[in-house]
């Protein structure tokens, strides 16, 4: 079944402080993810490698500037998952995904912060996906070396199964990079 | 890495332009800290101010010695001057034999007192080793020589903590660098490598000079030896795709690393490739990350990090060094937490291993902030353990990536700072035990949080979902593992106000290291619980003591019961295994010839758990099952039942205050025999029988006074052996309909005497 036919789950919304910038000034774009489903809902932020597509959620900056697609740097590293990188959203509650909080290792998508490298007019959206082909696309690629690395993991297989598989799109929002 | 020690300073001194560290300087900030940080003293920040000083008329101690002692040769490291200094020594142990030579272990002496005095400089402080050293105390003494002159040799002495000698090494000095590697560099056909960078074109945080990849290592204390490159490497190698996998990679090493042999060497090799099938995103990878001898190889990708300009070049030193670092089995700076002993993520890390996306400072945040702020090093503990780590926890081919030595870090069971778990957990046992005693434990999880909290009941350490730590006094903590790993998914329940706690009891006296507890002395444990939702829940401290036999019966039966295969069977609460026939015997000895001493109960228990169930073993290809012995596990298990509670009055009320010489089950376990003798009634068709010991069991809780959930629980465990009237019957009115104090013989009453073994 195609997610395309399924109810809203998620809604993601940007918001950039400001659609102006100057050149090497941090980009600051906010991302609300809200739960508009009549159901709990379980989500990952954006966990080291998300934003490279290197695991799963891929957290996907959608970047059209005058220099073409910037290509975020990809972990040779990714971090195991924990049950703390999951954040449980209940029916009309939001978090932003690249805002750490309660313990989760989530990172800011660096992309955005790139493009103040090079003036010109941006267009900048993310996607989210969870369609993971398995559990294994989901997991770091990192030996977790902790003790508890067992007693996490099987945690952690049990939350996965409750993540739904989707995809998503957020709004388009436009920054202009001034010289 | 266990070099890492929350306990001590973990900072080394700055690195300024042009400047090093002299020995003085280096010794009255030592001092003055020490001052400064002394309960009494007022507690200021020392002035940790370099003195410039012309460092070509200052006679440096830090670097590489080498001595012998019989057998024996040290490796010392001393740090306490020059750049970055990070005020300690450490060493590895070796031991010749013929014409052979092993390493045997490691140390560190991570805040060691420094005096300087006009003919020489004495170091001195405790170490931590690899081993358990006899002579943990080390005082060096190096003399002072005129400038220009070669270095004095060091002396090493080792001493036991109370100050008494112990071995001496002589140590001549070998070299500035610390640790010193081969390196050798190869390139794919066609590819234009990284050779320097002047960290003065753009804003950084550190002084400017041009640095190549030896250099930067040159900084942390190692020297790489620069070997000759082979000839290119074929790009062929990549397959038809061009293109390199890991095992790819790995391949191209073993063929061209001319150096190259699947062992613990310090020697690494780097291929300056094309481009990784994980894509363009991909600027390196420490791609030997999956067999036994790890770390030997990295390999960078020019087709992402190739190019010209400065932005450009400045990266690429960084991802040459930055795969580097990952053979020296560095983790990145946001993933500390994942090695063994786990350390602090370090987020705000100016370091080679940082990703400069990730980089969150006082100054600002990402990768703008991270390269004007970059000094271009290592942190502070990856520089320690760079310098100093345990050899086989550096060294490439040594412990698996992100595995340190064998050791662990006390301050995983550190308070935490804060706890929003919503639960306690509480470890609990008798604070004295006759050496030889098993060790049980009770952990109990409770609710603090009365909304509610989702655990897992799976307390015991064998699933491996809580850890405990056990130090004996003056001595290295240990995480107890269990015998078998048992590989089990959590089993979840809502703790609340009608069940606030959970319980669990957990024999933890014998394990994969052996027996934790066999020498008398004082000993801490502590626990912890890794809750579903990523909480770590940290126990109390349990302080409990092993007193020593003090009659020739007390030291006969502990001997009796410390042994391999005694621990293996209390563990696993019996077997009739063959190979465990020694355990059996001693027990049986035990039972024979010291029925009535207290420490018979677990010898009683171990037969009589072991009698209860079937054995299978293979004969002949067949497999051969061994029926259960109903009759000697209930006189076994009785005994057990009737040491415990004798007069049909139980050792656990608070009238009777546990002893070392009268060991107690305590109750979990005492709950696990009842029922289990219940249970083998019911299989060997006593019906009757089987109820009555349930409803026994109910009893002899009830007048515990346990808590009404416990109570619900006990009774919900021996539903199973009751009609529904007499279920009725204990949960409306907490009394038993029938039943007779808790005996553990058939037909209640009083407890029988002890059976001997046939």
């Amino acid at each position: 079944v195609s997610s395309a036919v399924l109810p809203a789950v998620l809604s993601i919304v940007l918001t950039a402080a400001s659609d102006r910038v100057g050149v090497d000034d941090p980009v600051q774009v906010a991302v609300e993810v809200r739960n508009v489903s009549p159901t709990p809902v379980l989500m990952i932020g954006v966990v080291d490698g998300a934003e490279s597509g290197a695991r799963y959620p891929r957290w996907t900056p959608v970047i059209e500037g005058p220099n073409g697609p910037l290509v975020p740097e990809r972990p040779d590293f990714t971090s195991p998952l924990r049950p703390a990188d999951f954040r449980r959203l209940e029916p009309g509650e939001s978090f932003d995904p690249t805002v750490s909080a309660g313990g989760a290792a989530w990172f800011p998508l660096a992309s955005f912060d790139a493009i103040s490298q090079h003036p010109g007019r941006y267009s900048v959206a993310v996607e989210l996906d969870t369609e993971a082909p398995d559990d294994q696309a989901w997991q770091g690629t990192l030996p977790d070396r902790r003790p508890s690395a067992a007693a996490e993991a099987a945690v952690v297989a049990k939350l996965l199964a409750d993540v739904p598989r989707l995809r998503a799109r957020s709004n388009t929002v436009t920054i202009t990079v001034e010289p | 890495m266990p070099v890492y020690d929350p306990t001590s300073v973990a900072h080394s001194l700055p690195m300024a332009p042009k400047t090093a560290w002299a020995v003085e300087d280096v010794a009255r900030i030592q001092a003055e800290m020490v001052q400064a940080l002394a309960p009494t003293a007022p507690v200021t920040a020392p002035a940790a101010v370099p003195v410039v000083r012309d460092v070509a008329q200052q006679t440096t101690v830090s670097g590489r010695y080498r001595g012998n002692a019989a057998d024996f040769e040290l490796e010392l490291r001393i740090d306490v001057d020059g750049l970055r200094p990070t005020r300690r020594v450490s060493g590895d142990f070796f031991q010749r034999s013929g014409g052979t030579m092993a390493y045997i272990g490691s140390f560190i002496v991570n805040t060691p007192d420094i005096q300087v005095g006009p003919d020489q400089i004495v170091i001195e402080g405790e170490g931590v080793y690899s081993f358990d050293s006899g002579s943990p105390r080390l005082r060096i003494a190096i003399p002072r020589v005129p400038d220009l002159m070669p270095r004095a040799p060091a002396t090493a002495q080792f001493l036991t903590s109370a100050g008494i000698p112990g071995q001496t090494f002589s140590c001549n000095y070998e070299s500035p660098f610390l640790r010193a590697i081969e390196f050798e560099r190869d390139i794919v056909e066609g590819i234009q490598p990284f050779e320097a960078y002047d960290t003065g074109r753009l804003l950084s945080g550190g002084p400017a000079r041009v640095l190549t990849v030896p250099a930067a290592f040159g900084e942390a204390g190692i020297e790489m030896i620069d070997l000759d490159p082979g000839d290119p490497v074929p790009i062929d190698l990549a397959g038809a795709d061009r293109i390199w996998s890991n095992r790819e990679l790995h391949a191209a090493m073993e063929r061209h690393f001319s150096r190259w042999s699947d062992e613990p060497a310090w020697r690494v090799w780097l291929l300056a490739a094309t481009i990784h099938e994980e894509g363009p995103g991909l600027r390196g990878i420490m791609f030997d990350a999956m067999d036994q001898r790890q770390r030997q190889g990295c390999a960078v990708f020019h087709d992402v990090i190739g190019g010209t300009g400065d932005r450009v070049t400045r990266a690429m030193l960084r991802t040459y060094v930055h795969e580097l670092g990952h053979c020296f089995n560095l983790y990145h700076s946001h993933q500390k937490e994942f090695m063994n002993p786990p350390q602090p993520n370090r987020l705000d890390a100016l370091s080679w291993m940082h990703y400069p996306a990730n980089y969150r400072g006082a100054g600002g945040s990402g990768e703008a902030a991270y390269w004007r702020a970059f000094p271009f090093q290592f942190d502070d503990g990856e520089l320690i353990h760079l310098r100093h780590g345990f050899r086989d926890a550096v060294i490439p081919g040594g412990q698996p990536f992100g595995l340190g030595a064998a050791d662990i870090d006390p301050g995983m069971f550190a308070d935490q700072i804060a706890d929003e778990s919503g639960l306690e957990l509480e470890i609990r046992a008798p604070d004295r035990f006759m050496l030889g005693t098993p060790v049980v434990i009770e952990l109990k999880l409770s609710l603090l949080d009365l909304r509610g909290r989702t655990v897992n009941t799976k307390l015991h350490p064998n699933f491996g979902y809580v850890q405990v730590a056990i130090a004996r006094l003056g001595g290295k903590p240990k995480i107890y593992r269990p015998l078998i790993t048992h590989c089990i998914e959590p089993e979840l329940v809502m703790l609340d106000r009608n069940r606030p706690s959970i319980y669990e009891s957990s024999y933890i006296g014998f394990g994969k290291d052996g027996f934790y507890f066999d020498a008398p002395g004082q000993y801490e444990l502590r626990a912890l619980y890794n809750a579903p939702d990523g909480s770590r829940v940290i126990s109390n401290v349990l302080r409990l003591r092993v007193k020593a036999p003090l009659t020739r019966e007390e030291d006969e039966v502990a001997d009796l019961f410390i042994g391999t295969e005694q621990g293996t069977l209390l563990y696993l609460l019996g077997s009739e295994s063959e190979s465990l026939r020694r355990g059996r015997d001693a027990f049986a000895t035990v039972i024979e010839k010291y029925p009535d001493n207290p420490m018979a109960s677990y010898a009683y228990l171990v037969e009589g758990m072991s009698a209860s169930r079937p054995f299978k073993r293979i004969e002949d290809h067949k497999v051969v099952s061994q029926p259960a012995d109903f009759g000697r596990s209930e006189n076994m298990l009785s005994a057990v039942v009737g040491a415990t509670t004798p007069s049909g009055k139980s050792l656990f009320a608070d009238t009777e205050a546990p002893s070392p010489s009268k060991p107690r089950l305590d109750n979990i376990s005492l709950n696990m025999v009842m029922q289990r003798l219940a249970e083998m009634r019911k299989e060997a068709g006593n019906d009757a029988g089987a109820s009555t010991m349930a409803i026994d069991i109910v009893r002899h809780f009830d007048n515990l006074q346990v808590p009404p959930h416990v109570r619900k629980r006990i009774i919900e465990q021996v539903s199973k052996l009751l009609t529904e009237e007499q279920i009725d019957g204990l949960r409306e009115n907490g009394a038993a309909p029938s039943g007779n104090p808790p005996s553990g013989n058939a037909g209640g009453g009083k407890a029988r005497s002890r059976p001997r073994r046939k």
